[in-house]
């Protein structure tokens, strides 16, 4: 359980309570407006220039002692931000952190988002001119799509019924795509992501600059060294540095600290050797996020 | 060492008919975008990069761009 689940869980996982995917929470956030604001502006929030940091190159600012590091906590500042409930500045992404979570996890949350639609990925489009539907849109989302005619995809658009977005992602799982799901503004929930490195923007912002747009999962992939035939099945699976194959040992290493916890690992396993443990199961892990 | 990747724009039009920077681009720092946020169904769309701290300076791009649009500075 991560400090959003303590906020917005009500006793359970905070993408997993129902009750941040009801209307009632968008419209008590304002999530309309706000998902037009950002989505309409995409690219521009990607380029722009926020208190001196300019999005052209950050690492050359974040990097300086002592003022990188102020830049830092207060770029992450804005992600956390709960208020006002309404009214957030989307061009600052206020209230729009996201999260990697394993495909078990993500088709939970596809029982419980209505309606899920399909639409352009934003950051794809932006970095590679792809227009690549794999991001499936929620309630306020998917409402305000109509309104932003560029990520809707060739073919028009696409209502998903349960049962096709839960299969949508698992082709997604195979093709080697990290599932996140993002507030949009907290805590309302307003889609879940099939990113890969290098066109996400998220993830480029964690993991080259470390700011916390994305936090790490509730799991921490494990490996079951009785069941591992060393294969190397999962060799090529992990986006984020954390899995090598130990030639050794004739099985893969995986560095905890730095799983972020997708699960590509583990469903790539033909024999069921990785299993994705609960972050806090590991007394020192628990508060890496 | 500080990159700077210089679009110049009588060079380079409309990218979405070339869009060959973006394609090549390793860690994918170009990226197309409408000037005019006003309109939800833009028609002009330009290049330009970000991120540009993690250019490898590759040289990639300026290979590439059939305009010889593209600088590294
Ligand atoms: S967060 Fe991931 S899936 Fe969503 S728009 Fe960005 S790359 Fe696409
Ligand atoms: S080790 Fe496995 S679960 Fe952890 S980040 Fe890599 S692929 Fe994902
Ligand atoms: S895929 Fe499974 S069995 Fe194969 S090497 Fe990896 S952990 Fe071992
Ligand atoms: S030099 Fe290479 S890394 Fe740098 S912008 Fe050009 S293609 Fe990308
Ligand atoms: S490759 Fe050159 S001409 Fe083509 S879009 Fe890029 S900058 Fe413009």
């Amino acid at each position: 359980m991560c400090e959003w689940c303590y906020r917005h869980g009500a006793g359970q996982k905070w993408y997993l309570n129902s009750r941040n995917y009801l209307r009632e929470t968008a419209l008590e956030v304002g999530a309309h407006d706000y998902i037009f604001e950002l989505w309409k502006q995409f690219e521009k929030v990607y380029l722009q220039r926020i208190y001196g940091i300019s999005m052209r190159g950050p690492g050359y600012k974040f990097n300086t002692p002592v003022v990188g590091g102020a830049l830092k906590w207060y770029v992450n500042s804005w992600f956390k931000k709960e208020k006002p409930l309404k009214g957030r500045n989307a061009r600052r992404a206020e209230g729009h952190p996201g999260q990697v979570v394993p495909l078990e996890d993500a088709k939970k949350i596809l029982k419980l988002a209505d309606p899920i639609l399909r639409v352009n990925c934003a950051c794809r489009k932006m970095t590679r001119g792809v227009n690549d539907p794999c991001c499936l849109a929620f309630g306020a989302l998917a409402e305000m799509v109509p309104k932003l005619p560029r990520y809707i995809p060739e073919r028009g658009m696409e209502p998903l019924h349960i049962d096709e977005a839960q299969a949508f992602v698992e082709e997604m799982n195979e093709a080697g795509r990290v599932n996140t799901v993002w507030f949009g503004p907290m805590p309302y929930i307003a889609a879940l992501c099939s990113c890969q490195q290098p066109e996400c923007a998220a993830t480029r912002l964690r993991t080259s600059y470390g700011l916390q747009f994305l936090y790490k999962g509730e799991y921490v992939a494990k490996v079951d060294s009785s069941k591992c035939d060393g294969c190397q099945a999962c060799a090529s699976r992990c986006q984020f540095g954390a899995l090598t194959f130990n030639s050794l040992m004739n099985r893969p290493f995986i560095d905890g600290w730095k799983c972020f916890g997708c699960g590509l690992c583990s469903t790539a396993c033909p024999q069921g050797a990785i299993g994705m443990a609960d972050r806090v199961s590991f007394p020192a892990l628990k508060g890496v996020w | 060492m500080k990159t700077d990747i210089i679009v110049d724009y009588r060079k380079c039009g409309d990218p979405r008919e070339c869009k060959k920077c973006l394609k090549v681009c390793p860690p994918a720092l170009f990226i197309m975008y409408p000037p005019d946020y006003k309109s939800n169904d833009p028609d002009e769309w330009r290049v330009d990069v970000a991120f540009t701290d993690l250019c490898t300076r590759c040289g990639d791009c300026v290979r590439d761009c059939p305009r010889g649009a593209i600088r590294l500075k």
